[in-house]
């Protein structure tokens, strides 16, 4: 009889007692805490309902896609079958680096492959450019293994975005107010009011993140390999999206060949690329970075315009 | 991979359980790949750091126990600890002392600039390079074998449960137990995830929650006086203790899951203090053991007298305040420390005397109110280095103790945080202290194994409830870990 033998038969005969106080366990501890947990979250974070169901169209980059592209408008303007999602997010390092790519890549495949998919991915200097002094220990959202699943309990259990002990967030009240940030099951992050912070501060902050370092080499190949990834879903749009003129001064002195650069790559790697920077002047702004929620429906208007004059999306395969 | 992250929930079952099904020869090949693992996850590139001191110190073991003259063999040992004090020195101390030899040199030349080694501090760096120094040291003594097992030698350095924070483990307690000559024992594993689930609540509902007001107070020294630098200071005396032995029975009972046992670090009320011996043989006990054994005795050969002794072990204290980390405070804290057991040893029994004389003899309630008055509050200032971010910070704060308002006290709590944070932190510390005093210093897994079924279920509902709802967010790392 080997050592292993023995213990192979102690942990069966062990088993059935572990599985009913696990059991026991789940049913009373871990059950009622998840549910309560899924409802909360939902109320208050606005980035949990893109972790809770599939989506065929996606729209993907950091906090100016979030808060400018709206779902609803393109589902509608377009007439795309299926879910479509805004899965960008606010104080990435940047969605093109390895393990957000990897993120993306995980959400889409769980929707299935040679679907006539709808993918705008957002692209400017900031999101490009290597910053080793940004913040090093953005929200843990890459690990999440459970992208598609409500209640998901990868969420939850990480405690993502939460920042108060979880019977606080319980018992808060809903603001009475109207909040500046509201969230939309689509993953739209509208922002209803203008910020308070000076353009000035904010343009001198931006100045300064994106130095004269240039675009990260390592960046772009990863934006191509997505590119080329999502070319089995569906088609694929790199945008420019449209910033206040100072901000757009800022990013055409930084980087003045940033335009060539991205057409250069999207012709590459099979995608199609639209420049909005200088369209600024026709939207309303919640800072020079940001699109009020007005601003934003206008602009996911025009753009989806201009992709229906470009037969986007096409036919599925 | 923190151990309160979901992370390590889902590593630790993994790992268990393939341990349990690998043939026992092969079981240490496991732990070492799962302990690699386990600190990569950190920071790939470390692992060369554990790799290179684990070889260096396997040969000079080795090479010790194998060489023909004394020559050789201090030559060896003095080889493994150049190089782990080299680590330590390169990566902790060089920073530190190079901008401090850089004041000096402004004197003389204003623009001379300090030399910066742009490198992050490996976690646990501390710990496993006094456990192979302890190892090398015990045996070129003749304390220990040396292992010939690289395998089995590699995971004693690097063994998951205890690598970034301890306990400090001897060779002659831990190695001989990755043979795994023993079988999967239910009981085992449960005493193990109890010690977890305590561990959980410590650090979780008590140690992040006090970290609020103590963060709010030391990150804002001159707005606060009297009563709240004293709360913020006793607050953070119990944080301490609730993060760090909170890691130490995390560690423990990850380790107990797997057959091994490692060593109490904290006794369960440390934190009532009525004597600095006392005290010191109660927290962190393996750090102080180490310099008790490799500093203090050999500073203290046979036949030296008293003075010497005092300052044998004023220097073991300083130099454990060093090891915290490179900052004027520690040494400080380490130095007053050692001040303080020393000057005890001096006059406990002179001390003893007088006080019997006006009716304050040990034993009395009275006495030993106003012992803990003392040394209790002693300790509170002193912990004032050990938190400040300089000697400058720490001098503000224990000047601004002098300011009391009484009736305003309430207001010392609220201006700095939450009523309910407040409450719920002093409230879950009521509770641990109980059951502190319940345990009467057994270990929780015995002292459970003698109660009834429903009372061992009322403290698992009671404690997940608690680390659920009541618990911080999951993010803060353990103290321990930047040292």
């Amino acid at each position: 009889m080997t050592e292993t033998g023995t213990d192979q038969r102690s942990i069966k005969a062990k088993l059935p007692e572990l599985a009913l106080k696990g059991s026991l366990i789940l049913l009373v501890v871990f059950l009622p805490y998840l549910y309560l947990r899924h409802y909360d979250t939902m109320r208050f974070d606005l980035d949990y309902s893109k972790f809770t169901h599939k989506a065929e169209h996606l729209i993907l980059g950091v906090s100016r896609a979030k808060v400018g592209l709206v779902p609803e408008v393109l589902k509608e303007e377009l007439q795309l079958d299926g879910e479509v999602l805004n899965f960008a997010f606010t104080g990435l390092v940047s969605p093109y680096e390895e393990r957000y790519v990897k993120l993306a890549m995980r959400k889409v495949k769980k929707a299935g492959k040679n679907q006539s998919g709808l993918f705008i991915l957002s692209v400017n200097p900031g999101n490009l450019t290597k910053n080793t002094k940004k913040n090093r220990n953005p929200p843990p959202i890459y690990k999440l293994f459970l992208v598609n699943v409500s209640p998901n309990p990868d969420y939850l259990f990480r405690n993502i975005n939460r920042t108060e002990p979880f019977l606080f967030s319980l018992l808060a009240a809903p603001p009475e107010e109207t909040p500046m940030f509201v969230a939309h099951t689509d993953g739209w992050g509208e922002r209803t009011r203008s910020s308070a912070i000076p353009d000035e501060e904010i343009y001198k902050k931006y100045s300064a993140s994106i130095g004269d370092r240039g675009l990260s080499r390592e960046y772009l190949e990863n934006l191509c390999r997505l590119t080329r990834y999502l070319k089995d879903y569906g088609e694929i749009v790199l945008i420019r999206m449209p910033v206040k003129s100072g901000m757009a001064k800022i990013e055409d002195e930084s980087v003045p060949d940033f335009n060539q650069q991205l057409s250069e790559l999207a012709a590459s790697c099979g995608a199609v690329y639209l420049n909005y920077l200088d369209s600024g002047g026709a939207y309303e702004f919640s800072d020079p970075h940001h699109l009020l929620n007005t601003g934003a429906r206008s602009f996911t208007l025009k753009l989806s315009e201009e992709l229906k004059t470009l037969g986007i999306p096409g036919e599925a395969d | 991979m923190l151990f309160t992250s979901l992370d390590y929930y889902l590593f630790l079952p993994i790992v268990a359980l393939v341990f349990f099904l690998t043939p026992v020869r092969f079981r240490w090949a496991w732990l070492l790949v799962a302990s690699y693992y386990f600190y990569m996850d950190w920071h790939p590139w470390y692992i060369w750091l554990i790799v290179g001191s684990t070889l260096i110190d396997y040969t000079a073991a080795l090479q010790i126990e194998g060489a023909a003259n004394k020559q050789r063999k201090k030559a060896w040992l003095w080889l493994s600890i150049v190089a782990n004090l080299g680590l330590l020195f390169t990566f902790k101390y060089f920073n530190f002392l190079s901008g401090e030899a850089a004041k000096v040199a402004r004197l003389f030349q204003p623009e001379f600039e300090a030399y910066h080694l742009d490198v992050l501090l490996p976690v646990g760096i501390s710990f496993y390079t006094f456990q192979t120094m302890a190892y090398t040291i015990d045996v070129y003594k003749g304390f220990a074998k040396a292992e010939r097992h690289l395998g089995r030698y590699a995971l004693y350095v690097s063994f998951f449960p205890q690598l970034v924070a301890g306990p400090i483990e001897r060779s002659r307690d831990l190695l001989s137990q990755f043979h795994f000559n023993y079988h999967f024992d239910y009981h085992r594993i449960v005493g193990g995830l109890q010690l977890i689930l305590w561990g959980l609540f410590k650090k979780l509902v008590i140690a992040d929650r006090l970290a609020l007001f103590v963060d709010e107070v030391y990150g804002h020294p001159a707005q606060y006086e009297g009563f709240t630098v004293w709360l913020a200071s006793v607050f953070f005396l119990f944080q301490i203790f609730c993060d760090f032995s909170a890691y130490t029975d995390i560690a423990i009972g990850s380790a107990r899951i797997l057959g091994v046992r490692l060593s109490q670090n904290f006794e369960n009320r440390v934190y009532v203090i009525t004597s600095f011996n006392k005290f010191w043989r109660g927290w962190h006990i393996t750090l102080t053991n180490w310099f008790r054994d490799y500093v203090f005795f050999q500073l203290t050969p046979m036949g030296r007298g008293m003075a010497w002794i005092i300052v044998a072990t004023v220097i073991s204290f300083t130099l454990n305040g060093i090891w915290h980390g490179a900052e004027w405070t520690f040494l400080i804290w380490g130095g007053l420390n050692g001040l303080f057991v020393a000057l005890e040893s001096l006059l406990s029994k002179p001390a003893d005397k007088w006080l019997s004389r006006i009716g304050l003899s040990r034993g009395k309630p009275l006495r030993w109110l106003v012992d803990f008055a003392l040394f209790f509050n002693v300790a509170v200032i002193s912990i004032i280095f050990f938190r400040a971010v300089d000697v400058q910070t720490a001098f503000t704060l224990i000047s601004q103790l002098r300011f009391w308002e009484p009736i305003q006290l309430h207001l010392s709590i609220t201006d700095v945080i939450d009523i309910w944070e407040f409450a719920i932190g002093v409230g879950a510390l009521l509770v641990m202290d109980g059951f502190h005093w319940l345990l009467r210093g057994q270990r929780i897994d015995v002292f459970l194994s003698q109660q009834g079924w429903w009372v061992r279920w009322v403290f698992y509902l009671f404690l997940l409830h608690a680390v659920l709802y009541l618990g911080m967010p999951p993010d803060r790392e353990f103290i321990y870990f930047d040292f």
